[in-house]
């Protein structure tokens, strides 16, 4: 028997750092964005201890400033690819605006760490959100080129083919044939 | 048709014959009748004759008695009253003769009794006479004589009367007896001819026939022995079997097929099974046969014979029934010696599957051929690049050139043994058929093509392609095999043009389609606007290594267009090619639809 | 990649591959420790160990003796313990529905062995930071196909 299931990952990190960090013991507030905010000083070695509790969750307490901004850009690109409004933002804008940095600067310390360019880093996103709304099987690949802000079905394959190599419709089949046989 | 009026004639010729002998035995009693008219008529004159001498005979024999009487009353002669006596006897019998023959009559039957009478009062007189004639006186002598001659008067009168009527009588039937007499021989001319033309008749219908029945023999007689021949020719033989009588006739010829002479033996069924049949195949048979007689035909079957010589031979045998005119069912045969075609035929299989065999090895060679071949290339070329990359410096001119001349040599080869690869997989792929949007075949095909489309320039339009069972892989080949070629052969300068056209046609609307039939198709064009070729080519361009151009202007194995050919060989479809030199090119592909 | 090294694996029974492959890598400005084996009974001997340090990244060719490239790919996906390896075959060429097949069998990504060094270099380097993206932004190490 089968039993589906969608992730409110938003919900679900929330949830999770909740209960770690009120287990944790130490007074805390979530403010968004990966940020935690601890009302007292807590000592090292036990930020050691919840940072190996988080890294049981694939929760990483990031050290770095660069680290921490980077993760920002991140997180606000994965915003705007996922988000329910359709991005007609410029990216450079919209990060720009939000994370308070001139582009340029924010594109080359993305890609210092990273290894990666931030136009990249979306495509990569928006082809990851593609994949999940593909096997969903709910939208037309036009329905979700137009969700994905691409001009055409063809613009769409044509990234969907650059950044993976196969076709939308090969990925497909290769999933489901895939779950076939784990049957 | 003739069969049908030869049959006609038995119940025809019954007919006619049973009419003819109507009409004749109607004319014998026609015939019948009148003789009896005539010999009736005969007998009525003799009759007449007869009475007629009859009443003379009377007059006379009663003359003779007056005469008698008289000479006694003259002479008193003793001897005479005997004589007297006696012809008043004669008299008596005489009139009652006459009495006899003329009861029919009733006029002369009135006159004989008036004549009794008179003659009874005659021989009162007589009587009185006699008795009295020795007393008599003279003028009692002469009173009887006179009594006498007037009764005698009287008589004659009578007579007379008697006569006349039977006279006429006489006459009238006379004549008729003349007339029917006369008759006669026109009654026996009738019948005569009646008879005459009946035979006539009889004889041309039957001469006709006779006639008919002739030709018929000799047309048949001349296609039994045609038959024969046939038979010989064509290693045949016949058979009859009476299912009633179990009689069973071979031809000549089916003798000869066994081995044996025509009539060499006499052939029953049981024979037949025992003697020649194959042990193998006698089960199969007899149980063919069993159904056979049953059902009255036999469908083909096929079964090995021993001949005579020991020599076995395939047998073919087909068998229908007919009912003969004696209601008996016959099943009529024909075997055929088949050794030749069934050994024909085995070898041929044998050939096929040595063929298929040897293919098979061939296809399995050129792919692994082509696979393995890669291998030892990729190294090479791997490290021609390392080498330009870093050594090419420390190299003479001579041998930069040298090394670059490799590296194209081998990117050629590269190339070549790609395309084989790509060659052999559409013979060696399974050729498993699904249903398949086309269009989607085509996107890809595109997206494939995504670097050199862009590069070109190129614009390409397409119908909505339909969906088809296909198997997808090769088709998208295909497209891609033909977008290709269109973008490799387009103008200088000139961005490239293609447009791809469907249509469903049916294969007799479609002179291209070699079969005539409704069988439907997709025809799927390819235009482009490139630099076409000259139509004389228009075949050889999908043959293997062929190329029409060098490998300096264009870039090109020659396999492409074969491996196009080969993909749509698999969908068992057709492709043709159009062209004009500058004037682009159109490849025309059906593909049926299943 | 901070200070992470990225651990790479190569099974393929040809000697001049391997070179290529570690060559490529030295050459790559990223940080890497590549190990190399000869066949797949070597390789699944070492993932096998207990104290394996498993690779971030597995290249597997098809056509090794022994144990092939399949025979690698199935083992290694019916054991939890790999389910964190990002598996690549790094194989000559096949034909469209072979490749299919290795993914659908469980193959993350598909390389064809390049002819030239620098488009080697070039695809290394792509898959590695491809898979790194994978690795460090969350993505779904499931719908992670990638063919080259």
């Amino acid at each position: 028997m089968k039993a589906f299931l969608k992730f409110d990952y938003n919900l679900l990190t929330k949830k999770i750092l909740e209960d770690k960090l009120t287990s944790f013991g130490y007074k805390f507030s979530i403010l968004g964005f990966g940020e935690i905010e601890f009302y007292e000083n807590v000592p090292e070695d036990k930020i050691e201890e919840l940072r190996e509790e988080f890294l049981e969750y694939g929760i990483t307490i990031i050290e770095n400033q660069k680290s921490v901004l980077v993760q920002k850009i991140k997180d606000a690109i994965h915003e705007m690819v996922y988000g329910e409004e359709i991005l007609n933002v410029k990216v450079s804008v919209y990060l720009a605006e939000k994370l308070n940095h001139s582009y340029g600067y924010l594109s080359n310390l993305f890609s210092d760490i990273t290894f990666t360019s931030i136009e990249n880093y979306v495509i990569i996103q928006k082809i990851e959100f593609a994949k999940q709304l593909i096997l969903n099987n709910k939208l037309s690949l036009t329905e979700i080129a137009f969700r994905l802000n691409y001009s055409s079905v063809a613009h769409l394959s044509t990234q969907f083919k650059n950044t993976t190599g196969i076709t939308p419709s090969a990925f497909q089949r290769i999933i489901s044939k895939r779950r076939e046989k784990k049957q | 048709m003739k069969i049908l009026s030869i049959h006609k004639s038995p119940l025809f010729l019954k007919i006619v014959f049973v009419l003819a002998i109507f009409i004749m035995l109607f004319v014998s009693a026609l015939t019948y009748r009148h003789m009896d008219s005539v010999t009736v008529s005969s007998e009525m004159v003799a009759h007449s004759y007869k009475v007629t001498i009859e009443i003379e005979q009377l007059y006379t024999t009663i003359k003779d008695l007056e005469i008698e009487r008289r000479n006694y009353l003259l002479t008193k002669n003793k001897k005479l009253p005997t004589q007297i006596n006696f012809s008043k006897l004669i008299i008596k019998h005489n009139i009652d003769y006459l009495k006899k023959i003329t009861s029919d009559n009733p006029k002369q039957k009135k006159l004989i009794d008036t004549i009794e009478k008179l003659c009874i009062e005659k021989f009162k007189i007589v009587d009185y006479g006699l008795n009295n004639n020795s007393s008599f006186t003279q003028d009692e002598l002469k009173e009887n004589l006179l009594k006498g001659k007037k009764i005698m008067e009287q008589i004659s009168f009578k007579i007379n009367e008697m006569l006349a009527i039977e006279n006429k009588l006489l006459e009238s039937r006379d004549k008729k007896n003349d007339s029917l007499i006369n008759f006669t021989p026109k009654f026996i001319y009738i019948t005569l001819f009646v008879t005459i033309a009946i035979i006539s008749l009889a004889f041309v219908k039957i001469s006709r026939d006779l006639q008919e029945l002739q030709t018929n023999n000799e047309i048949l007689d001349l296609k039994n022995e045609t038959n024969k021949l046939a038979e010989i020719v064509g290693k045949s033989g016949t058979w009859h079997l009476n299912l009633v009588t179990n009689e069973f006739i071979f031809s000549d010829n089916k003798f000869r097929l066994l081995g044996y002479e025509p009539e060499e033996f006499k052939p029953t069924l049981e024979s037949y099974f025992e003697k020649f049949v194959h042990p193998e195949d006698l089960e199969t048979l007899k149980q063919a046969a069993e159904k056979m007689i049953v059902e009255g035909h036999l469908p083909t079957i096929i079964y090995r014979v021993e001949k005579k010589n020991g020599e076995t031979i395939f047998i073919k045998n087909i068998a229908n029934s007919f009912v003969n005119t004696k209601n008996e069912k016959i099943l009529i045969g024909t075997t055929t010696d088949v050794t030749e075609e069934i050994q024909t035929n085995k070898n041929l299989e044998d050939r096929n599957r040595e063929l298929e065999a040897n293919n098979k090895e061939l296809q399995a060679f050129n792919y692994v051929a082509s696979h393995d071949l890669q291998e030892p290339l990729r190294k090479i070329q791997t490290f021609i690049s390392r080498l330009i990359d870093k050594e090419i410096n420390s190299l003479s001119e001579n041998g930069k050139q040298y090394l670059i001349k490799i590296k194209d040599s081998s990117e050629r080869m590269r190339l070549l043994i790609d395309d084989l690869l790509q060659f052999s997989r559409t013979n060696k792929a399974e050729k498993v058929f699904v249903s398949t949007c086309l269009n989607e075949l085509l996107e890809n095909s595109k997206l494939e093509l995504t670097q050199i489309i862009e590069d070109k320039k190129a614009i390409i339009t397409s119908d909505s392609l339909p969906h088809l069972n296909v198997i997808p892989f090769q088709i998208q080949q295909l497209f891609t095999n033909l977008i290709n070629n269109s973008l490799k052969y387009s103008k200088e300068n000139i961005p490239p043009k293609i447009d791809i056209k469907v249509k469903k046609v049916e294969a007799k609307n479609e002179n291209k389609i070699p079969f005539n039939d409704k069988s439907k198709f997709y025809k799927i064009t390819f235009t482009d606007n490139g630099i076409g070729f000259d139509p004389q080519y228009s075949e050889r361009i999908f043959m293997l290594f062929n190329r029409l151009h060098n490998k300096d202007e264009y870039s090109g194995t020659g396999i492409g267009l074969a491996i196009c050919k080969k993909i749509v060989d698999n969908h068992k479809g057709f492709i043709y090619a159009d062209g004009k030199p500058n004037n682009g090119a159109k490849f025309t592909i059906y593909l049926p639809i299943i | 990649m901070e200070k992470d090294y990225i651990h790479i694996i190569l099974a393929d029974d040809d000697e001049d591959d391997r070179m290529f492959f570690t060559d490529a890598f030295d050459e790559l400005k990223m940080k890497t420790k590549v190990q190399t084996f000869n066949d797949g009974v070597e390789l699944m001997n070492y993932l096998m160990t207990e104290n394996a340090v498993l690779p971030h990244v597995l290249f597997l060719d098809l056509n090794m003796p022994k144990k092939n490239g399949i025979e690698c790919l199935h083992e290694i996906k019916a054991n939890k313990r790999f389910d964190d390896i990002a598996i690549a075959i790094y194989s000559t060429s096949s034909s469209e529905e072979h490749i299919e097949e290795t993914f659908v069998n469980g193959a993350n990504i598909y390389i064809k062995k390049p002819n030239d060094f620098n488009t080697l270099k070039k695809v290394l380097s792509d898959v590695v930071t491809i898979n790194w993206q994978y690795h460090t932004s969350g993505l779904n190490k499931d719908n992670f196909l990638l063919r080259m």
